[in-house]
């Protein structure tokens, strides 16, 4: 059974739809990257799935229950963010007296020794924490409730580079320990590339793509030479994203080729290179070099 | 697959006692307001002076703690109206709850907190009359817990059950807030009218609203009047939190 059902689930506030029409399933025990540009979703179809907001339309399951409003999906299920309400009488340790109390699963050893590693002394309050140990927090909240279905979103926000690197590491030890569905959504994707076995992509209200890292990986190619060379050799393929770097013009394609295709290209003395997969992301997303050079470029000629 | 299985109750009880273990601020306060209330508000007694024209003078002086009874109404519609926020409400659903279990700690926690300022309401009184005790020459008339026990159980029951209607109504004023910024200027137009224009809350023949609680003189009556209206006022808010979104932004 997958662990999270969409079926045509659409959520609008008031007039503006937020998600459209949304087909999808999410499997269990399996860590999936939620990826996507500001302001498309991500929060909103974690939080649908939280049980904190109503679906507007369409069916929507977890574990086969719909989660607004559900106490068994609260109960197995945890949501970390950096807007996470913490109550501000309590310091970090009654906060994981509570996590305790309301996480069967609840590793409180686990949790004691990260914090203590993190150097986040329980006699502190929530609220005075700066921006990245407030995250950290979460995140450690998140590792050691251990929920069948966990999700951090963007659980990186203000941590420092070691930080993001032991948090990675920390949840992906404790998932191999303790297998769950992990939902994780981030915009640096190249950093959690390795950690993650599917990616969901969200792009314009609705899925660009859902599947495995390694499908993603192999779903474009890069053609780089002269802008000339490419447009005489290469204009059969469905070309994602161009871009200028110098005297190179880099084309990424739709890989649909033969190697007999491939050898071709490489002859006319095209540059033909496997993308990653947040390179492939980025520019499925519109996000790689030179987009918003456009706007100024506009404002100098008028 | 699902590991963890809670009943209502239990979760209910649970956030009960994750309420009362962050909102100790709320007793605080009471005691706070009780301690200013005694001591700024104490001297308000009535003095009146019999003089029967014989060389006799006896001065009555009544003193009451109708000050602090007010205090502790008022400490009581804040504090329903203050579990109503969104503050409340993100805690909450940062650990394991949905909007059943929640609001039936909100509920339970409002029992406790009446109950706590019915009784140290009550308390103060005789508070007072130790105060009174330091005027010189002073015979005191009074009811205490040894002379009439009953009575002054019914006055921790009325008490009791004042604050609890009152953290009812700023409970549901809360709650229609939330669900609608548009209760403001509704409320505050109620508001504007009753003071302007005077209009009564009358109920039937030129009885006020309140004198439906406070002219009622069975107290098994005035019990069941309470009853029925922190039900009904509940009731409301349930059915309006029930559909809330949380975390909205």
């Amino acid at each position: 059974m997958p662990a999270i059902t969409l079926k045509n689930v659409t959520k609008s506030y008031r007039s503006i739809t937020v998600l459209n029409q949304l087909n999808l399933e999410i499997r269990e025990n399996v860590i999936t990257g939620l990826v996507g540009r500001n302001g498309v979703g991500k929060t909103t179809l974690m939080k649908m799935v939280a049980g904190f907001i109503k679906e507007s339309d369409g069916e929507l399951r977890v574990f086969g229950e719909r989660p607004f409003n559900s106490l068994k999906v609260s109960a197995n299920m945890i949501f970390i963010d950096d807007m996470m309400g913490f109550p501000d009488a309590l310091t970090l340790g009654d906060l994981l007296m509570e996590c305790d109390r309301f996480y069967e699963n609840w590793d409180q050893d686990l949790a004691m020794r990260l914090l203590e590693y993190f150097k986040l002394p329980l006699t502190l309050n929530h609220r005075v924490l700066s921006k990245g140990k407030r995250s950290t927090f979460n995140a450690v909240v998140g590792i050691a409730t251990r929920c069948p279905l966990t999700m951090f979103d963007e659980p990186i926000t203000g941590m420092d580079a070691g930080a993001r690197r032991d948090f990675y590491r920390a949840l992906l030890k404790d998932y191999l320990a303790h297998p769950r569905t992990i939902l994780l959504s981030s915009h640096h994707m190249e950093e959690m590339e390795d950690l993650l076995e599917d990616i969901l992509i969200i792009d314009g209200k609705s899925i660009a793509f859902h599947g495995p890292i390694t499908e993603l990986q192999e779903k474009f190619l890069s053609l780089q030479a002269k802008e000339s060379v490419l447009k005489s050799h290469a204009t059969r393929y469905g070309v994602v994203h161009r871009s200028n770097a110098g005297p190179m013009t880099e084309w990424i394609v739709d890989n649909e080729h033969t190697e007999a295709e491939v050898d071709e290209l490489k002859q006319a003395g095209i540059r033909v290179s496997a993308l990653s997969a947040s390179e492939a992301y980025l520019a499925m997303t519109g996000q790689t070099t030179g987009g918003v050079d456009d706007v100024y470029n506009a404002m100098e000629r008028e | 697959m699902f590991t963890t299985q809670w009943s209502v109750n239990e979760l209910a009880k649970r956030q009960y006692l994750f309420k009362l273990s962050t909102n100790g601020a709320v007793f605080t306060t009471l005691i706070v307001l009780q301690i200013i209330g005694t001591i700024f508000i104490s001297g308000a007694g009535s003095t009146f002076m019999n003089d029967w024209g014989e060389g006799i003078t006896f001065n009555f002086t009544s003193i009451s703690n109708d000050g602090q009874v007010g205090l502790t109404l008022f400490w009581a519609l804040i504090v329903g109206f203050l579990l109503t926020s969104a503050a409340q409400r993100n805690e909450s659903f940062s650990f394991v709850t949905n909007r059943l279990t929640f609001q039936l700690a909100n509920f339970y926690f409002i029992c406790t907190a009446a109950l706590l300022g019915g009784v140290t309401t009550v308390l103060l009184g005789s508070v007072m009359k130790i105060v009174a005790l330091f005027g010189d020459n002073i015979i005191i008339e009074t009811t205490g817990l040894l002379t009439s026990p009953l009575d002054f159980f019914s006055r921790i029951l009325v008490m009791t059950a004042y604050t609890l209607l009152l953290m009812m109504i700023g409970y549901l004023l809360g709650t229609l807030i939330q669900f609608s910024k548009l209760f403001i200027v509704l409320f505050g137009l109620i508001w504007f009218m009753y003071f302007t224009f005077g209009i009564n809350l009358s109920v039937g023949e030129g009885e006020s609203l309140l004198y439906f609680y406070y002219g009622e003189t069975s107290i098994l009556l005035f019990i069941l009047k309470v009853v029925v209206s922190v039900s009904v006022l509940f009731g409301i808010s349930f059915f309006v939190t029930n559909r809330l979104e949380v975390r909205n932004p």
